[in-house]
């Protein structure tokens, strides 16, 4: 039995607390959980429950706790109670009444999903862990549903008992986390085993929604402070952040909210998140003069956070052009950077922000002063830490936010609060990729198989764990064999036991491009119309960047030959276009993330052995890979395709582990940036002193020194058996 | 040249510009040829890049140009194998691609969205009237509100296309066709070669006035001398 308290009140809220002890004893071993202040369900005025107790072999509890003491009871009515205030009395609406009225509300919210209908009763409790209750009945009478004492709690759940299915169970859990809105659970129950993959797929996205622990506490819980999420992609951070923007709007409606980010094309997907989850519960649609969605930039045509601010504080906004100028690697810095040199006045109570990783720290202190308050500020922002695999360590917190003029850090992420709600979350289990796939994806980023050892690293178990993976042998030092593993659990993804028809992960490679391309667009053809996938399941990612505008061009007209209709999203608002009904997406790996598909084909695959661009292409074949739901076939061409065939193939040998000796991070650190700069010099200098060399004759080159004329041959030796 | 063989032409022509087109949506509905979904909206004269943009966005268009999501609209309609009328469009959205290493894309900014677009628009509509003003094939250009140059023919997709490439691009129109070692004279008579024998307004009025002449049967006749 979980426990989630969702506000910092609990730490000195006693009546709360010793009522949920008393539960919390006869519900030990249960499966279920249990939430301090929420849901917040009904119209405006339905009071917020205490406790709420979800379990799959009780009805649904509601729990309000009040402190009121027998003294202080004047009255006892049928819709109101007259407690003591002072010298007066002061009526108040009915306890009773109240804890009926949220249970009425949560009742409708079950009663919307068939398959709960008729099977559940939310049951609703007053307690009054402080009332001597002979003395109340005396004074008031005997009255229903009022818990008194621990023993009390044996007596309702013993009456409150109704062993739940599973996917009765599923769903309720699904309602109460308000993640239902994101099932596509259609009620039609579909064959089993499914005939073709599209079947396959459809059972896939026909599961209820669920949160984890890990997701629900990130969700529910409002701390009174900064908080991280972190995971990787795939792992829900855009949906939890929208759903605790949701919920804090719901407990907190007067309050001014901003939810950020820095992908274009999220807005759409925000709002509509944020709208849902706040419908859910309430019925209606959030408050949008309170509930800011705000690109990070923003412009003219639409609103965005820096640019508001700007017009808030009277300072002309820079455009992209201007800001470019100023500063070419990251335009948008340079807005944050000039805007820092005005005050900033706080507009917001929360601030939330998603895709903090792509931010420069300049934008966090543009929202550090956006935020009220004096003491820690309610920004709360999701963190993807491996979007790029070269960049595994995470800013701190200090790096973004800053420091004091006393040097203390004004954003402290150490210990936790109140609750306790964790100020730092891990999310663990990632959901997009099937565990095998995922694994593959992150073997081939870091390189582990490759010829000449491994390329990126992380460099200690936390960050392995942060990434869902744990060390099973040997420690990470230099020249150590070491084993990790990434436990079953934190890749709930079961597509490859719904059909296990087709391996989920494929590479094929052929002679020229043409022949590559060919097999892309036939399979394609089979995909659709033997194996049931729609048009829009389909992703194709050319990994050669360079080219990508040319293979996506020859293969759209394949495509076009065989009566298939494909897009190649455009320059901007290139989500939008994404799994357009009926058509195949062909993008690029820019393009691509950030979107998932249920089958991905990555084509000219052999271009992640390039010496100059290495880290990068593979780094972008870990986002290509990762974006698959369920298939990825990759296909390439010659000497290098087999070379990628053949890490593939160490790979899978030993899946669901990792067996790899342990580099020496000093050099991996030496392959970042500067190193891909070294290595365009390096081709330049190779091509000028090759054409010199090539000129001089042949005699003159046989006088060298023999020991230098054999390493010059071995090396010319060694590069065209790479080449060949 | 028949409604199918405009199909047959918008497929190859398609093919020879891999790379340089993109986005098929040509369909073919009735006695029409038209793109997919489409809304036949006449746009104002003045348009902003935001404007052309948002054609690109809701996909009205037959190809889009791989450079710069441009968007290219064919429509010809046939009455009883005969054809009655066309419209021939480009409207340039020409936003150009930013990414820095983690794929960020440059914004939709005001900067571009708010500069006018350029366009071409060839409308043609048989009503055999001689009107001076007014002629059945006449040329649109942005930049001058309601001016209509008077075209003599009607262009097919691969002379449109060929149009557009060469006054638009003319980069890449140097390097497909003007580059070393292509016969341009060859090439150019092929896409002529296959042309409408339509858009003439009566002799009278075209030997009197000044219009743009596509070429067509007039070409093959100049290369058989």
């Amino acid at each position: 039995m979980d426990f989630v308290p969702t506000l910092p009140t609990f730490a000195s809220d006693v009546t709360a607390q010793t009522v949920w002890k008393w539960f919390e004893q006869r519900l030990a071993g249960e499966d279920g959980v249990a939430f301090y202040k929420y849901p917040n369900v009904g119209g405006p005025n339905t009071p917020q429950p205490d406790l709420t107790i979800v379990t799959r072999n009780y009805h649904p509890i509601i729990i309000k706790c009040s402190d009121i003491q027998i003294d202080q009871l004047i009255e006892i009515g049928a819709d109101s109670w007259t407690v003591a205030d002072g010298g007066d009395g002061e009526i108040i609406d009915s306890p009773l009444l109240e804890t009926e009225d949220i249970a009425v509300a949560m009742q409708e919210k079950f009663d919307r999903e068939r398959p709960l209908r008729h099977a559940l009763k939310v049951k609703n409790i007053l307690a009054l862990p402080l009332m001597d209750r002979h003395e109340f009945e005396r004074r008031f009478g005997e009255q229903h549903a009022i818990l008194w004492d621990e023993l009390g709690t044996v007596r309702w759940l013993q009456r409150f008992a109704t062993p739940l299915e599973s996917d009765q169970w599923r769903l309720v859990q699904s309602v109460v986390q308000a993640a239902v809105p994101l099932s596509r659970f259609t009620g039609a129950h579909l064959r089993k085993p499914p005939a073709t993959f599209g079947d396959a797929l459809k059972i896939l996205e026909n599961n209820i929604a669920l949160l984890d622990m890990e997701q629900q506490r990130a969700a529910t819980q409002i701390p009174p402070g900064p908080q991280r999420i972190r995971g990787l992609a795939g792992t829900g951070k855009t949906v939890l952040l929208a759903l605790k923007a949701a919920n804090i709007h719901r407990q907190f409606p007067d309050a001014t909210i901003l939810f950020t980010f820095n992908t274009q094309s999220l807005y759409n997907q925000a709002k509509q998140l944020i709208s849902k989850f706040y419908r859910h519960f309430s019925g209606v649609e959030p408050d949008f003069d309170k509930m800011h969605i705000r690109h990070a930039w923003g412009g003219k045509a639409r609103a965005g956070v820096y640019y508001e601010a700007c017009k808030r504080q009277g300072v002309p906004a820079l455009d992209f052009l201007s800001a470019k100028a100023r500063d070419r690697e990251d335009p948008f810095r340079a807005c944050c950077a000039e805007l820092l040199m005005t005050p900033i006045s706080p507009v917001y109570d929360f601030i939330l922000i998603d895709e903090a990783q792509d931010f420069p720290k300049e934008f966090f202190r543009v929202i550090f002063a956006l935020a009220k308050g004096t003491g820690p500020k309610s920004i709360y922002f999701a963190y993807d830490e491996l979007q790029s695999l070269s960049a595994i360590e995470i800013a701190s917190p200090t790096e973004m936010f800053g420091s004091d003029a006393n040097g203390e850090p004004l954003v402290s992420l150490d210990g936790e609060y109140p609750g306790p709600i964790d100020k730092d979350f891990v999310l663990h289990k990632s959901y997009r990729c099937p565990q095998e796939i995922l694994m593959i994806a992150h073997a081939i980023g870091l390189g582990l198989y490759r010829t000449r050892g491994p390329v990126q690293m992380l460099a200690d178990v936390n960050s392995w764990r942060s990434i869902g993976y744990d060390l099973v042998s040997g420690t990470l030092t230099t020249g150590e064999q070491v084993t990790i593993e990434r436990p079953a659990e934190n890749s709930p993804n079961r597509i490859g036991e719904i059909f296990p028809g087709k391996p989920l992960f494929s590479a094929r490679r052929f002679d020229d491009r043409n022949a590559e391309l060919d097999f892309v667009a036939q399979q394609i053809s089979r995909n659709i119309n033997e194996d049931g996938v729609r048009p829009e399941q389909i992703v194709v990612i050319s990994l050669d960047s360079l080219r990508a505008k040319q293979h996506m061009s020859a293969l759209q007209a394949s495509l076009w030959a065989l009566g298939i209709a494909s897009t190649i999203p455009g320059i901007v608002d290139g989500q939008a276009e994404f799994a357009e009904p009926g058509k195949i997406t062909l993008a690029t790996v820019y393009r691509a993330k950030g979107n998932e598909a249920p089958v991905v084909y990555i084509i000219s695959f052999d271009s992640l052995f390039d010496y100059v661009e290495e880290i990068r292409n593979r780094n972008r074949a870990f986002t290509s890979i990762s974006r698959s739901k369920a298939w990825v076939t990759i296909s390439g061409i010659g000497a290098q395709m087999a070379a990628a065939e053949k890490e593939i193939s160490e790979i899978r040998k030993r899946l669901p582990r990792f067996e790899f000796e342990f580099p020496d991070m000093g050099k991996i650190r030496k392959l970042d940036a500067s190193e891909t700069t070294r290595r365009k010099k390096e081709v330049k200098r190779a091509q000028s002193w090759a054409s010199r060399l090539n000129e001089i004759d042949v005699e003159a080159i046989r006088k060298l020194d023999a020991d230098l004329l054999k390493q010059l041959k071995s090396k010319l030796l060694e590069a065209t058996d790479d080449a060949e | 040249m028949t409604l199918n063989d405009l199909m047959g032409q918008l497929t190859s022509v398609f093919i020879e510009w891999e790379g340089v087109l993109k986005d098929p949506q040509y369909i073919r509905n009735a006695d029409s040829l038209t793109w997919a979904n489409a809304e036949i909206v006449m746009l104002p004269e003045e348009i902003t890049k935001a404007e052309t943009f948002e054609l690109s966005r809701r996909r009205q268009f037959t190809f889009r140009m791989s450079v710069d999501d441009s968007v290219v609209q064919l429509s010809y309609r046939f009455n009883q194998g005969n054809i009655t009328e066309a419209r021939l469009a480009f409207y340039e959205v020409g936003l150009r691609e930013y990414e820095d290493d983690v794929g960020n894309v440059r914004p939709m900014e005001d900067a571009d969205a708010n500069l006018p677009a350029r366009w071409v628009r060839f409308d043609y509509r048989e009503t055999g009237l001689g009107r001076v003003l007014h002629t059945d094939s006449h040329l649109h250009v942005s930049g001058l509100p309601g001016t209509r140059f008077a075209v003599g023919g009607l262009l097919t997709p691969k002379q449109f296309i060929e149009f557009i490439v060469a006054h638009f691009y003319p980069d890449i129109y140097e390097n497909v066709r003007l580059a070393h070692g292509v016969e341009f004279n060859d090439v150019i008579d092929s896409i002529n070669a296959d042309c409408f024998d339509c858009g003439n307004e009566p002799t009278h009025l075209y030997e009197r006035i000044a219009h743009f002449r596509i070429p067509g049967s007039m070409s093959q006749r100049v290369r058989e001398c």
